[in-house]
């Protein structure tokens, strides 16, 4: 596999496909946690929640990367403990991380990296495609879901069909590339692409 | 949070859920050696569409 690079300050902290995977059920219950606090006025104070949750999470990450062997479990599980509950918005001076997300969309954008910057799909071009145009589909549908909450503009509807559709067209146009026997065709950047700005427009409407 | 948002929140979480699983599940697959048919690429190109029809049909109703 190829591994990804995360960056806190000057710490350096390799991220495998075991501590991606497990932070997906890590974000999820983190917002589990933060769902049960809204109901006790106590922890609705900014300045509790802003300490509180990335404690939270930590202690949650190191300890799943313990119990699952992570090597530098304690590191990992800082960082990626920040990243699962956001609490590295209190680092911003001194952080260089992804954008918090703990929502569907950090999911989606978990799955796209996992696809695009692991050797496991690279080496499997039409599992790459499969792995894509299902990530695709799901983005999608999540931001019909968000549409028809009336959570975009016209504007920004309008923008997210042209998208939507180029991304379809691309993906269309990556899989007959493959059976013309071509496994690295331009349509895969192009369609990355399309998807990082779908992501992000979910990011900032789905996002907590 | 009103049950209009928890609502919308539990179906955008359980979209996430369900593709993750299924990415997990395919690179599981390929570590395996499994190879992944024309069927499937078929498939998934159908639910491509399905999808975008529904956005389609979604944003025409605003």
């Amino acid at each position: 596999m190829e591994d990804q690079i995360a960056n806190l300050s000057d710490i350096e902290v390799t991220l495998t496909d075991l501590m991606m995977v497990l932070a997906v059920p890590i974000s999820f219950a983190i917002q589990f946690i933060k769902a049960l606090a809204d109901k006790v006025e106590f922890f609705k104070a900014e300045e509790i929640r802003k300490s509180l949750f990335p404690m939270i999470s930590i202690a949650l990450t190191i300890g799943a990367y313990y119990i699952a062997g992570v090597q530098d479990f304690v590191i990992a599980g800082v960082v990626m403990g920040l990243a699962a509950s956001g609490g590295y918005q209190a680092f911003s001076g001194s952080a260089k991380l992804i954008k918090p997300a703990a929502t569907t969309a950090g999911v989606l954008l978990l799955c796209s990296i996992l696809i695009f910057g692991c050797e496991t799909f690279k080496s499997d071009p039409k599992a790459e495609l499969l792995a894509s145009q299902k990530t695709f589909s799901a983005t999608v549908d999540s931001l019909t879901i968000l549409q028809v909450a009336g959570k975009f503009s016209t504007e920004e509807t309008e923008q997210l069909t042209v998208l939507i559709h180029q991304g379809q067209d691309y993906l269309i146009e990556w899989e007959g590339a493959l059976k013309a026997g071509s496994t690295r065709p331009d349509a895969i950047s192009l369609f990355q692409a399309v998807l990082d700005q779908l992501l992000e427009y979910e990011l900032a409407k789905g996002g907590d | 949070m009103s049950t209009t948002s928890a609502l919308l929140v539990l179906r955008l979480v359980s979209e996430g859920v369900g593709v993750a699983k299924e990415i997990a599940d395919l690179a599981k697959r390929v570590q395996a050696g499994d190879e992944i048919t024309d069927a499937e690429i078929e498939q998934a190109r159908n639910k491509v569409a399905e999808s975008v029809a529904n956005w389609d049909d979604a944003s025409k109703q605003e």
